[in-house]
C-alpha cells in the first residue's frame, strides 16, 4: 500500500499513569501506577497497524488513548492534525461518531437491538442525515458483506461468536469511518471462526481502504498488517527485529512457528 | 420499520429534528425490545403496583371517608349546623340555599303536651320536611306490629311520639293507624299523632331526660304559642352539601357569629363510632402512604438494576460516538415511554380492584354518594409519574456518567455510589408524597422520624455486619457458611442497601399488622356479641324490684343498676366554684346538654367547651357549670380503669371517685374533698379514685361515684342496659305500658350500624395490608434481582472450580437467611418506635410494647427473604458452568 503524505493518527510523548485506590488496610497514599511511557506513534493514512504486546502490557490502555476513548496522562495525539488529548467528551464523542469504527474482543453488541439494529445504530447517531435516512437499507447491505443477511431479526444472544464479531465489523464500517481500532477481535473465538472474522476484517478494509490499527498478541494475526510495533514494558518498540522478518505476506513459511515461540520469549524475556 | 423509516423521511425536513426523530425511534425500539424481553418487567411492575395500589387504595380510604363522612353525619342529621339559644336569622338559610345546599330549620322547647286528661311534659323538636338531611328517621305507625318506615319530617298538623310520651298520655295504640288517629295539644294547637319514634338520627343517647320527645311541623310552632319571650329555646339551622359549598358557608359565617351561636362539623359530634372510623380512617391513609413509600422503594430499586445492567449498553452508545445529550434524549424518553405503559396497565389494573372494592361496600354505603371520580386516578397518575421519574434519577445520573471507557476496562463504572444529591432528591420527593398524600404534616413528621432512625440503624449496624464479616472471615467452619460470608462481605456495600429495602418491607409489614390488631381488637372489645342494645331508665326507686322480676320472668340479663341523683359540683377543698349556670341559658332540650349520657363521647367535646370557658374567665376556680347526674355503687363499673387510689374501702364513708378528664380539668387530686349539693342538701365526700372512663362503650358512664353511705337515703331513679332479641320487642312496649315512667331506649340500629361499618373498614384494612405485602415482596424480588447478575458471576467461578451445586445453594440460601434475620432485627426495633409514635400521636391510642414483634420480625424475614431470594437464584443452579458464561457474555 502507498503511504499518503498525510498522518492519520500522531503520538507524540504519550504516558498514562493511574492511580491504584489505596486497599482499606494501608495508608492513605495513593500508589501511582505507570502503564505507557513516552509513546512516539505516528499512523498515516490507508495504513494498516499492529500493536503487539504481552497481556497486560498495555495494548489496550494504548488503543483507547489513541481512539480518544482516553486521555493520556501526558503527550498529544493528534488525528488527521488536529489534537484530540485537549478536547472534551462531547468533542472526542463527535469524532469517534464521524470518523472512528470500534471493534473488541468482547463483541459489545446492545443485548436488545438486533444484529440489524445493533449495525443501524452508529448510522443513526450520525448528524450526517443522508446516513441517517439510509440507515436501514446500508446496515442491510453491510449485514450482507459479511454473510449475514439471514440473521437480521436475530438478538446478540441468538448469535454464535463468530457471527456477533461480524455484526461488530458491520457496525463498524457503516459510517465509512477513516480509522478503525479493532482491540482482539478474533482472541474470543475458536481458531475456525477466528480466521473467518480476521479474513473478513482485512478484506472489507482493503476495500475501504480504512486506517487500521490492531491490538493483539497473536503474531499470525499481526503479519496481515503492514506495520508492527511491540509494547513491552509501557515502552513502544518500532520494527522489532524479532516480528518484522515475516514482512507482509501472507503466505505463511516454516519459520513461523518457530518465529511464534522467538517473539512469546521476547516478549516474557521483556518482564 | 419500513414505515418507521419512510415517516422519518418525511418528517425530516430540518436536520436537527430529524435528528432528535431518529433517537426518539432508537429509544422507541429499545422499549419494545427491552419489555418483549422482559428486561423492563420489575421497573414496570413496580410503577404498576405505585399506580394501581395508590388508585385503589386512594378510592377504598375515599369510600370509607364518604362511608364515616356520611355515618357519623347522621348523627347531627347534616353536614354542618349551625346551633344558637337565640333565633336564627332567615339569612342564613337563605346563604345556604344560595350556595346550593340542603337546609333544614330546627326549634327544640319543652311544654306541656295534653291528650283528653292526660298532661305531661313534652321535650319538643320541630323540624322541616327535610329533616334528616343525614341519616335515617324511624317511625313506627303501629304498634303491634311495631314495624317501622324511614320517615321525612312531618307535615304540618302531624306529630310524632316517643313511646313514653304516647302512654304517658293514656293515648289509644288502636287507633293509630286507623282514619282518626289520636289528638294531642301543644300549647293552643292541636296536633294528629300519626307516629312514634323509634329511633332519630341526630338524638343518639338522650338516656337522661329525652323519654318525652314530640316532633313536629316547624311550620306550626307559631300557632302554639308557647314560644314566648325569655322561654328556654333552642334553634339549629342543618346544611348538607358538597364540602367546597359548606367550607363556604362556613367561611361566610363564622366572622358573623353571635357568642351563643356554634357551627359543628360532623367530627366535632365525637361519637363512639366517629372515633373508632377516624382510626380506621387514619390507618388506610398510613397504610397508603405506606404503599405508597414500597412501592416508591421498589421503583428506586428496580431502576437501580435497570441501570445496572444498561451500564454496558450505553458504553457502547457513546464510544460509537453517542453525545451525551443523544443519550439522555434516548434514555429518558425511554423511562417516559415505560412509565406511560405501566401506569397505563396500572390504571386499567387499578380500576378493576376499585371496582371490585366499591362494589364490595355497595352495600355498606347511602345510595346517593356520588361516583368514585378521577380524584384516585389523578392521584395515581401522578404518584406513579412523580414515583417513575423522581426515583429513577439517582440510577439515571449514574447510568449518563458510565465513561465509554468500559468497553475496554470492563469493571469501569460498576461502584454504585449514588451521589448526596440524588438522596436529597430522593428524601424531599418522599417527603413530599407523603405530605401530599396524606395532607396531614403530623404523619410526614412521623415517617420522617422513624425514616431517620432506619437509617441511623442500618448505617450502625452494616457497620459493625462488615467489622464482623471481616474478623470472622477465614475462621468460620462449613465451607457453605465460608461462601456465604465471604459473599456477604464482598458486596458490603450492596448488602447496605439490600437491608435498607429489606428492612423497609419488613417493618412496614409488622407496623400494619400491629395497628390492624389493636385496632380490630379494640373495636371487638367495644362491641361484643350481645352488647347490651337497650338502656332502661327511669325507673323509680319503689318500682325497682318489680321492673327487675319482669326482665328475670322473660330471662333478659340485665347489667349492673345505677341509681341517679342530680346534684352540683360547689366547692373543692372548701374552695367555692363559680357557678356559670349553663343549664340556664341553654335549654334542657338542647342535644349536648346531658353530661354522663351512657355511653356519649359528646362529654368530650363538652369538655372542651368548658376548658375554652374557662379561659376567657379567669376569676377563681369554675365550677362543671351544670348538675352532674351522680350514681353511687360499690361494685366497680366495668369499661372503667382505675388509675389512682383504692376502689371504695370498706367501713370508709364519704367515698367519692372522679372521672380522670374532670379530675384534671378540675385539678381534683386523691384525697380532696369535694362539696356537693344534691337537691337542699351539701354533702360532702372525700376523693378516694381517679377512674379512666370508656366514653366509647355502650355502658351507663359517671363522672362521679359516691359510696352508698353518701346518698343512699335520697329518692333516685335508676338505669340499666340489656341486650334484646328482635322477638324480643315487642314485650317492651307491654313493659312500658305497665311502667309508665321507665323509658326504653333502643341503641340498636346504631349498634347494628357501627357494626356493619366496622366490618366494611375491617375488610379494606385487610384488602390493604394485602396490597402492602405485595408491595414488599417486589422490592424484595427486585432486590435480590439486582444481585442475580454478580451472583451468576460467582456462581461461574465457583461452579468451575468444582463446587457442588447443593454447597453454593446453601451458601445462597445462608446469606439470604442472615441478611432476612438481620432486616427483621432492625424492621422491629424500628417498627416499635414508629408504633409508639403512630399510637400516641395519630391514633390517640395507649401504647404498649409489642414483644411478638422482636419474634415475627426476624423469622418472617428470615424465611420471607430467603424463600425469595432462594427461589429466584434457583435457575442460576441448574445452568452448566458453559451456558452461565454463555449467559454472561
Ligand atoms: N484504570 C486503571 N487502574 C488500574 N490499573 C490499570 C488501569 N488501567 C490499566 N491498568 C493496568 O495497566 C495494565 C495494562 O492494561 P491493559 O488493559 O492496557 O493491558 P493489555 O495489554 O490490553 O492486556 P491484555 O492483552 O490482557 O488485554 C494492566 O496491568 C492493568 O491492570
Ligand atoms: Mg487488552
Amino acid at each position: 500500500m502507498s503511504q499518503s503524505r498525510i498522518s492519520a493518527l500522531v503520538a507524540t510523548n504519550v504516558s498514562k499513569q493511574v492511580s491504584l485506590p489505596s486497599a482499606p488496610s494501608s495508608s492513605s497514599d495513593e500508589k501511582q501506577l505507570s502503564i505507557l511511557n513516552d509513546i512516539e506513534l505516528t499512523i498515516q493514512d490507508g495504513e494498516s497497524i499492529a500493536i503487539v504486546g504481552a497481556s497486560g502490557s498495555g495494548k489496550s490502555t494504548l488503543l483507547g488513548i489513541l481512539a480518544g476513548l482516553d486521555l493520556p496522562t501526558t503527550g498529544e495525539v493528534h488525528f488527521y492534525e488536529k489534537q484530540i488529548n485537549t478536547l472534551n467528551e462531547e468533542q472526542r464523542a463527535q469524532i469517534r461518531r464521524t470518523e472512528v469504527g470500534f471493534i473488541f474482543q468482547q463483541f459489545l453488541l446492545v443485548p436488545s437491538l438486533t444484529a440489524l439494529e445493533n449495525v443501524m445504530l452508529p448510522a443513526e447517531l450520525s448528524d450526517d442525515p443522508e446516513l441517517r435516512n439510509n440507515a436501514k437499507v446500508k446496515a442491510e447491505q453491510w449485514l450482507d458483506k459479511v454473510g449475514l443477511s439471514h440473521r437480521l431479526d436475530h438478538f446478540p444472544n441468538q448469535l454464535s461468536g463468530g457471527e456477533q464479531q461480524r455484526v461488530a465489523i458491520a457496525r463498524a464500517f457503516i459510517t465509512n469511518p477513516k480509522l478503525l481500532f479493532a482491540d482482539e477481535p478474533s482472541a474470543n473465538l475458536d481458531t475456525e471462526n477466528g480466521k473467518l472474522v480476521e479474513d473478513l476484517l482485512f478484506e472489507l478494509n482493503e476495500k475501504a481502504n480504512t486506517t487500521l490499527v490492531l491490538v493483539t498478541h497473536d503474531l499470525e494475526l499481526a503479519k496481515r498488517c503492514q506495520r508492527r510495533v511491540l509494547l513491552t514494558n509501557g515502552h513502544l518498540v518500532e520494527k522489532p527485529a524479532v516480528i518484522n522478518e515475516g514482512g507482509d505476506s501472507s503466505t505463511s513459511n516454516n519459520t513461523d512457528k518457530s518465529l511464534d515461540v522467538q517473539v512469546a520469549e521476547a516478549i516474557s524475556n521483556a518482564f | 420499520m419500513h414505515s418507521n423509516s419512510q415517516l422519518a423521511k418525511q418528517i425530516n425536513t430540518t436536520d436537527s429534528s430529524g435528528a432528535f426523530f431518529t433517537w426518539l425511534k432508537i429509544a422507541w425500539r429499545l422499549f419494545v425490545r427491552e419489555l418483549g424481553r422482559g428486561e423492563l418487567t420489575i421497573i414496570a411492575l413496580s410503577i404498576i403496583l405505585a399506580v394501581s395500589s395508590v388508585m385503589a387504595l386512594s378510592s377504598v380510604t375515599d369510600r370509607v371517608e364518604q362511608a364515616i363522612m356520611s355515618k357519623s353525619a347522621a348523627f347531627i342529621a347534616a353536614d354542618r349546623d349551625l346551633q344558637s339559644s337565640h333565633p336564627i336569622d332567615n339569612i342564613v338559610i337563605e346563604k345556604a340555599n344560595e350556595l346550593g345546599l340542603q337546609t333544614d330549620k330546627h326549634i327544640y322547647f319543652s311544654s306541656m303536651a295534653f291528650a283528653g286528661d292526660e298532661m305531661n311534659i313534652a321535650v319538643v323538636k320541630a323540624v322541616t320536611e327535610t329533616y334528616p338531611l343525614r341519616g335515617e328517621l324511624f317511625i313506627s305507625q303501629d304498634l303491634v306490629t311495631n314495624q317501622s318506615v324511614t320517615k321525612k319530617g312531618p307535615k304540618q298538623g302531624e306529630a310524632w311520639l316517643s313511646k313514653r310520651l304516647f302512654y304517658a298520655l293514656s293515648l289509644d295504640d288502636a287507633m293509630l293507624s286507623s282514619d282518626t288517629p289520636p289528638v294531642v295539644e301543644v300549647g293552643e294547637l292541636a296536633l294528629n299523632v300519626t307516629g312514634i319514634i323509634e329511633s332519630e338520627p341526630d338524638a343518639p343517647f338522650q338516656v337522661f331526660d329525652s323519654g318525652t320527645r314530640l316532633i313536629m311541623n316547624i311550620g306550626d310552632v307559631p300557632a302554639t304559642n308557647v314560644i314566648q319571650p325569655g322561654s328556654r329555646i333552642f334553634y339549629r339551622d342543618l346544611f348538607a352539601g358538597e364540602a367546597g359549598q359548606l367550607d363556604e358557608l362556613v367561611q361566610w359565617l363564622e366572622p358573623q357569629l353571635k357568642p351563643n351561636q356554634e357551627i359543628r362539623d360532623v367530627k366535632d359530634g365525637e361519637t363512639a363510632m366517629s372515633n373508632a372510623l377516624q382510626r380506621a380512617e387514619s390507618f388506610l391513609m398510613l397504610a397508603g402512604v405506606l404503599g405508597l413509600l414500597l412501592a416508591a422503594t421498589a421503583v428506586a430499586v428496580a431502576t437501580r438494576l435497570y441501570s445496572q445492567r444498561h451500564f454496558d449498553s450505553i458504553a457502547i452508545f457513546k464510544t460509537l460516538g453517542a453525545s451525551v445529550q443523544q443519550v439522555r434524549v434516548v434514555y429518558l424518553f425511554q423511562l417516559v415511554l415505560i412509565t406511560i405503559f405501566s401506569v397505563l396497565v396500572g390504571i386499567i389494573i387499578g380500576s378493576l380492584i376499585q371496582g371490585v372494592a366499591v362494589e364490595a361496600m355497595a352495600g355498606q354505603l347511602p345510595k346517593d354518594l356520588p361516583p368514585v371520580g378521577f380524584k384516585p386516578l389523578l392521584i395515581a397518575i401522578a404518584t406513579g409519574a412523580v414515583c417513575a421519574l423522581m426515583f429513577s434519577i439517582p440510577s439515571l445520573l449514574k447510568l449518563f456518567s458510565v465513561p465509554p471507557l468500559r468497553v475496554l476496562r470492563r469493571n469501569l463504572g460498576d461502584n454504585f455510589a449514588t451521589s448526596i444529591m440524588a438522596k436529597i432528591i430522593m428524601a424531599i420527593t418522599t417527603i413530599l408524597l407523603v405530605l401530599i398524600y396524606s395532607q396531614n404534616l403530623r404523619l410526614t413528621a412521623i415517617v420522617m422520624g422513624a425514616g431517620a432512625v432506619l437509617v441511623a440503624v442500618i448505617l450502625v449496624v452494616s457497620n459493625i455486619m462488615i467489622r464482623l464479616s471481616r474478623k470472622v472471615g477465614s475462621s468460620v467452619g462449613g465451607s457453605a457458611i465460608k461462601i456465604a460470608l465471604a459473599s456477604l462481605k464482598r458486596r458490603a456495600s450492596e448488602n447496605t442497601s439490600q437491608l435498607i429495602g429489606f428492612t423497609l418491607a419488613i417493618m412496614l409489614i409488622l407496623i400494619l399488622y400491629s395497628l390492624e390488631n389493636s385496632i380490630i381488637k379494640e373495636w371487638q372489645q367495644q362491641l361484643p356479641e350481645g352488647t347490651p342494645n337497650h338502656f332502661v331508665i327511669n325507673i323509680a326507686q319503689h318500682e325497682l324490684e318489680q321492673v327487675k322480676q319482669e326482665f328475670e320472668q322473660k330471662d333478659i340479663v340485665l347489667e349492673q343498676f345505677y341509681p341517679i341523683i342530680r346534684g352540683r359540683l360547689t366547692t373543692i377543698n372548701d374552695e367555692v366554684l363559680l357557678q356559670n349556670d349553663r343549664d340556664k341559658d341553654k335549654s334542657g332540650a338542647k342535644l349536648t346538654d346531658g353530661e354522663e349520657k351512657a355511653n356519649n363521647a359528646q362529654t368530650k367535646a363538652e369538655n372542651r367547651a368548658s376548658d375554652e370557658e374557662e379561659g376567657s374567665e379567669s376569676e377563681g376556680r369554675k365550677g362543671i357549670g351544670r348538675e352532674l347526674n351522680l350514681t353511687f355503687t360499690e361494685l366497680f363499673p366495668e369499661n372503667n380503669t382505675l388509675l389512682e387510689g383504692e376502689w371504695m374501702t370498706e367501713g370508709v364513708l364519704n367515698q367519692v371517685s372522679v372521672e380522670k378528664g374532670v379530675a384534671e380539668r378540675m385539678e381534683i387530686k386523691l384525697g380532696d374533698k369535694l362539696g356537693f349539693l344534691i337537691g337542699a342538701r351539701e354533702v360532702e365526700v372525700n376523693v378516694t379514685s381517679i377512674r379512666d372512663v370508656n366514653w366509647n362503650s355502650f355502658q351507663p358512664n359517671f363522672f362521679m361515684i359516691f359510696s352508698n353511705d353518701v346518698v343512699a337515703d335520697f329518692p333516685a331513679t335508676y338505669i340499666s342496659a340489656f341486650y334484646l332479641s328482635k322477638e324480643d320487642k315487642l314485650w317492651v312496649n307491654q313493659l312500658v305500658k305497665q311502667f309508665p315512667t321507665l323509658s326504653i331506649i333502643d341503641v340498636e340500629a346504631m349498634i347494628n350500624e357501627i357494626q356493619q361499618v366496622i366490618e366494611q373498614v375491617s375488610v379494606s384494612i385487610s384488602f390493604v395490608l394485602l396490597v402492602v405485602v405485595m408491595a414488599a415482596t417486589l422490592v424484595l424480588l427486585a432486590q435480590v434481582q439486582s444481585s442475580l447478575d454478580e451472583r451468576r458471576k460467582e456462581t461461574v467461578i465457583y461452579r468451575t472450580l468444582g463446587a457442588k451445586g447443593s454447597m453454593i445453594q446453601n451458601a445462597i440460601t445462608f446469606e439470604f437467611l442472615s441478611l432476612g434475620a438481620i432486616a427483621g432485627i432492625i424492621a422491629a426495633l424500628v417498627a416499635e418506635v414508629s408504633l409508639y409514635l403512630l399510637q400516641s400521636l395519630m391514633f390517640d391510642m395507649d401504647w404498649v410494647p409489642h414483644p411478638e414483634l422482636w419474634l415475627i420480625g426476624p423469622i418472617s424475614g428470615a424465611v420471607f427473604v430467603a424463600l425469595v431470594g432462594t427461589l429466584s437464584t434457583r435457575s442460576l443452579l441448574k445452568m452448566t458452568p458453559n451456558e452461565l458464561i454463555r449467559q454472561l457474555s
